[in-house]
């Protein structure tokens, strides 16, 4: 069906911007990579490459508004990079899922950026991984969540939810726990700082 | 009044009564309230009485933690809760989510409300989450895919459904219809009602250049159920539909002419980015259950 075809395409147009470049550059060519057929392609084609672009834009704010309100402590941490990271991750990728898919992404990606020394801060990986764990507890109804970082995260994020300076952070192996019952409200978290 | 007024818009309409099996014709009014937002619950709570009723954004409540089953209890132990989607993509080519639908039909058995609202748009196409909501090309075919959409979703939910008009920022080619025909004949088809967002009308005439005023009567006025109003801000000599700002003079001019001609039951003040104190969204909801009144929607 020429509907099914023609949203498919939109679709890539408004999500992809690498394949959003390509398709106005030869609009036969690549519909027809994805099965439109000429005729098809051509009336695509006519599509204005401003408005595509503009609601490109507005889809990359949307997701980048919603990535924030997931991760804000990071987002503070992170100032103006944090946009430039989350651009990074939303530029040329297709999201097939939903809600907290870019947060995970963005997660991963600092991380990627800590191992190879390329983050700064560096503690901002775990700061992120941090906040997207207390995120991914809440979303659940019941979880026993562990996890192992590198520096004091939970001082980190209650400096930072302060207002308050960060200054210089000595790597300290830190241990968290999430605790959520099922019928009970509210999580249960604990921190441990290992020596060493 | 406004009951009667229903019924005449609906048989002026065609059909509009007979296909919906849902009693949308014989819904009270609501009057004025706002869409929910966590951040001024507390505020919400002080002065209840100066809302009408709540819309609540039905993604948040799915597959919810305890917390929120609990806030959305709370809510509806002291309002009329209209859910309102953002991803049923009820214009997909390729039919709805099942999983999504059964999860909106889940949160509806739960709230009991009078009806339910959607995006009339796509958001997923070729196994991508667009993310937001993507204009319709206005052919027949897109009309006929919105109607068995409906259909599908009439099996899971029985509570009527209404359609919001969205902000068009791209013009797909080798439309059949401008938009106004295409959502009376969608609403035709369906039997839906129609959530009027006003801003997002007037957005789009001022982006597109279009005099609403000279083609007003061509909109499907007698098919409304609910509005929707807020204020936008402009950028890069755009209008932007933000909900960021108060609602402009131009916007509180249509909404009282749309009132005047529709049989509305409910308006509801979206705003999601700065936030004003919560006075100020009081103000405006007080303004437009005014508007209301003096049009005799409700006392």
């Amino acid at each position: 069906m020429a509907l099914t075809r023609i949203q498919a395409t939109l679709a890539r147009l408004f999500t992809d911007a690498p394949f959003r470049a390509s398709f106005f550059a030869d609009p036969i060519a690549v519909g027809g990579s994805l099965g439109l057929e000429p005729s098809e392609a051509s009336e695509l084609a006519e599509l204005s490459p401003n408005a595509v672009e503009q609601f490109a834009a507005s889809i990359r704010r949307k997701r980048l508004d919603e990535v924030r309100k997931v991760l804000p402590l990071t987002a503070r941490a992170l100032g103006d990079a944090f946009d430039r990271h989350v651009l990074v991750i939303i530029g040329g990728a297709v999201r097939r899922g939903r809600h907290r898919d870019d947060a995970r992404a963005l997660v991963d990606h600092l991380c990627r950026l800590s191992r190879s020394d390329d983050l700064a801060p560096p503690w901002a990986a775990d700061l992120a991984r941090y906040e997207a764990t207390f995120v991914d507890a809440l979303h659940r109804s019941a979880c026993l969540l562990v996890r192992r970082f590198h520096f004091p995260v939970a001082r980190l994020a209650a400096t930072i939810h302060c207002g308050a300076p960060i200054g210089n952070v000595e790597p300290r192996k830190t241990i968290s726990v999430w605790l959520r019952v099922p019928g009970r409200r509210g999580i249960s978290h604990r921190i441990w700082y290992l020596f060493g | 009044m406004a009951a009667a007024a229903v019924v005449a818009g609906a048989v002026a309409a065609g059909a509009a009564v007979d296909r919906d099996p849902h009693r949308l014709a014989s819904e009270a009014a609501l009057g004025a309230g706002l869409g929910f937002r966590p951040s001024f619950r507390a505020d919400l709570f002080r002065q209840p009485a100066q809302v009408d009723f709540l819309e609540i954004t039905a993604d948040h409540y799915f597959k919810a933690p305890p917390e929120k089953c609990d806030e959305l209890d709370l809510l509806a132990a002291h309002f009329t809760l209209i859910p309102h989607g953002l991803d049923l993509s009820l214009g997909s080519a390729e039919g709805v989510d099942q999983v999504y639908l059964d999860q909106f039909a889940a949160l509806i058995e739960r709230i009991s409300p009078p009806w339910w609202s959607e995006h009339l748009t796509f958001t997923r196409a070729g196994g991508i989450a667009i993310g937001h909501f993507a204009s319709l090309p206005f052919t027949h075919e897109a009309v006929d895919a919105v109607v068995r959409n409906v259909e599908t979703v009439r099996r899971t939910i029985k509570v009527p459904l209404i359609l919001e008009n969205i902000i068009a920022t791209v013009t797909v080619p080798g439309g059949e219809m401008d938009e106004a025909a295409f959502l009376s004949e969608v609403l035709r088809r369906t039997g839906c009602g129609w959530l009027c967002d006003v801003t997002n009308l007037y957005t789009n005439a001022v982006n597109q250049g279009v005099d609403l005023d000279s083609e007003l009567e061509r909109w499907p006025w007698q098919h409304v159920v609910q509005m929707h109003f807020a204020g936008g801000h402009w950028h890069d000599g755009i209008l932007i539909d933000s909900h960021a700002c108060p609602t402009p003079p131009e916007v509180w001019r249509l909404l009282d002419t749309a009132v005047a001609r529709s049989p509305v039951r409910g308006i509801i003040l979206e705003r999601d980015e700065g936030l004003p104190p919560f006075a100020d969204l009081l103000d405006e909801v007080a303004q437009a259950r005014a508007i209301g009144r003096r049009h005799g929607r409700w006392r």
